[in-house]
């Protein structure tokens, strides 16, 4: 027995995604209205102070001062990362000689040479630049290499057997069909580029959202400082969401699925 | 034979070339040395490190909380994962919020954690704790949803119970998908209680990195950043044996097939 759909499916569909989400919203709402704890300010004065600070232009600089360092350490990951790990995913002399090497730096917490790499050089853009970079170049790396093993050989054979010159097959074979996996470790650069950006931020910095969310800490304005982390978690969100469409717009011809299939296969999707 | 030769050469090799980079680098000083000191600083810091008394508790803090992190993650995120894989109008309304909360950098809490908690250990524990959750929860999810169509069938025919249809069908086919997560939140335990250490100063290998760093020992702060990645390493390659003794029946069907 099937009930019988007054609604349309994409208005059913629309209610069982957002209803929770939007309860949860609803209930903090109504919960903290009313709250005089000091740790947990009403959420209407959270959001109230978020538009404030976002109006006043205070925030918003200090997000594109973020949002700047995150891109430009994540480009230097990315191009670093495929480029050395197509090299190394072809030869597999390279790839055998180096996988202890890398392996043992990647298992390094990025976090921890924050310290470091921040007294030694300052609390301007360029150290933070170079944590983001340094933690998103190991999963970009790792992935790609892992891209380039998972080609068919037969395809590598038809490459060598029609002598396709190097610089074609690097770009054309090897970058296309390790592309999968490259965009799956961007996705995991990802979310590292946002932690770390926060990390470098609350340690040493005069801007940016991490800074913010620290400062108010240190003067105890608790409500700035759930605004900041409640703005970062939907940055955090917005980021993710973005970079999986594009993701699956770059891979239709891989996927050969519509996104609504896959995600049946894939919760994670 | 030797192939493996071959391998141990070549790793060595690489080795040896990577160090010899770094001598040189430091020889012609492109390297600044208080972002990179000479290597046999370094090296030498690493065995001066461990005689040092703060360097033992130091370690243990940073292991025993992370491992708490883990365990109270593991048991909050796989029932619910369970639960959340099981049925699919469940699995379809928390969707947003857990792609929310697996996109959310867990760091940006701590400052108001530190206010709530304040920097204790036991904070640090929330925190691993927060972090891990969400990849052992998509993981348990995603093993739970895979169950195959005959399995549920024989299930559903043979009117299984509940209890029995989660404990003997649902978790131990989940439980390849759950030790992947867990191996995924190990390495994160880490990262988090060491980035905890370093901003607020709580008793661990993150704090005796930001000390030695104030008082401009960068070897001896270096030592403690690869003690801190060994330590990530041992964890995840003991919970790589812990992995193929309790899945062996997975792992040896896997390899037939």
């Amino acid at each position: 027995m099937k009930a019988v759909n007054f609604l349309p499916q994409w208005l059913i569909n629309i209610i069982s995604l957002w209803t929770l989400p939007v309860l949860v919203v609803v209930l903090w709402w109504f919960v903290s209205a009313d709250s005089s704890s000091f740790f947990f300010p009403p959420l209407k004065n959270i959001l109230a102070v978020l538009y404030r600070d976002l109006a006043s232009g205070l925030l918003t600089s200090y997000l594109l001062v973020s949002l700047t360092n995150m891109c430009i350490g994540l480009a230097y990951a990315i191009v670093l990362g495929v480029l050395c790990g197509l090299i190394i995913g072809e030869f597999r002399a390279l790839r055998e000689a180096t996988s202890p090497l890398i392996n043992f730096f990647r298992s390094i917490p990025p976090a921890a040479i924050v310290p470091i790499v921040i007294v030694a050089m300052g609390t301007d853009s360029a150290p933070k630049i170079l944590i983001i970079a340094l933690a998103c170049f190991w999963p970009n790396l790792l992935n790609t290499i892992d891209g380039v093993r998972s080609i068919p050989v037969q395809m590598l054979e038809t490459n060598k057997a029609f002598r396709i010159p190097f610089h074609l097959m690097l770009w054309r074979v090897l970058l296309m069909g390790a592309l999968p996996q490259i965009l799956a470790g961007i996705r995991i650069a990802l979310a590292a580029a946002l932690v770390l950006m926060v990390i470098s931020e609350f340690f040493g910095a005069s801007e940016g959202v991490g800074f913010y969310i620290r400062d108010k800490k240190e003067t105890f304005a608790m409500t700035e400082a759930w605004a900041g982390t409640v703005l970062v978690g939907i940055f955090g969100y917005i980021l993710s969401t973005v970079f999986l469409k594009i993701e699956s717009w770059l891979l239709g011809w891989y996927f050969q699925k519509t996104p609504k299939e896959l995600r049946k296969l894939d919760p994670a999707k | 034979m030797d192939s493996i030769f071959r391998l141990t050469f070549l790793r060595l090799a690489t080795l040896v070339i990577s160090g010899m980079l770094w001598i040189i680098g430091d020889y012609f000083q492109l390297f600044n040395p208080t972002v990179l000191p000479p290597i046999q600083e370094v090296g030498s810091a690493l065995i001066a490190v461990l005689a040092m008394p703060e360097f033992l508790p130091a370690f243990m803090a940073t292991l025993l909380d992370s491992l708490k992190g883990v365990i109270y993650a593991t048991l909050i995120a796989v029932p619910a994962g369970i639960i959340i894989g099981m049925f699919p109008a469940i699995e379809k309304a928390t969707r947003i919020l857990l792609d929310f909360g697996r996109s959310f950098p867990v760091v940006a809490l701590m400052p108001i954690f530190v206010l709530i908690i304040g920097a204790t250990s036991q904070m640090k524990v929330v925190m691993v704790t927060i972090a891990c959750f969400f990849p052992i929860l998509l993981q348990t999810i995603y093993g739970a949803r895979r169950l195959e169509p005959t399995i549920m069938d024989t299930v559903h025919s043979y009117r299984i119970p509940f209890y029995l249809r989660f404990s003997k069908v649902i978790l131990p086919s989940a439980l390849p998908f759950i030790s992947t997560g867990i191996k995924i939140a190990i390495s994160i335990s880490i990262l988090v209680s060491v980035s905890t250490e370093i901003i607020n100063q709580i008793d661990g290998l993150g704090a005796q990195i930001n000390l030695s760093r104030t008082f401009n020992e960068v070897d001896i702060a270096y030592a403690y950043v690869i003690y801190a990645g060994l330590l990530g390493v041992a964890l995840t390659t003991i919970w790589d044996q812990i992995d193929a003794v309790i899945l062996r029946w997975h792992r040896l069907a896997s390899r037939e097939n």
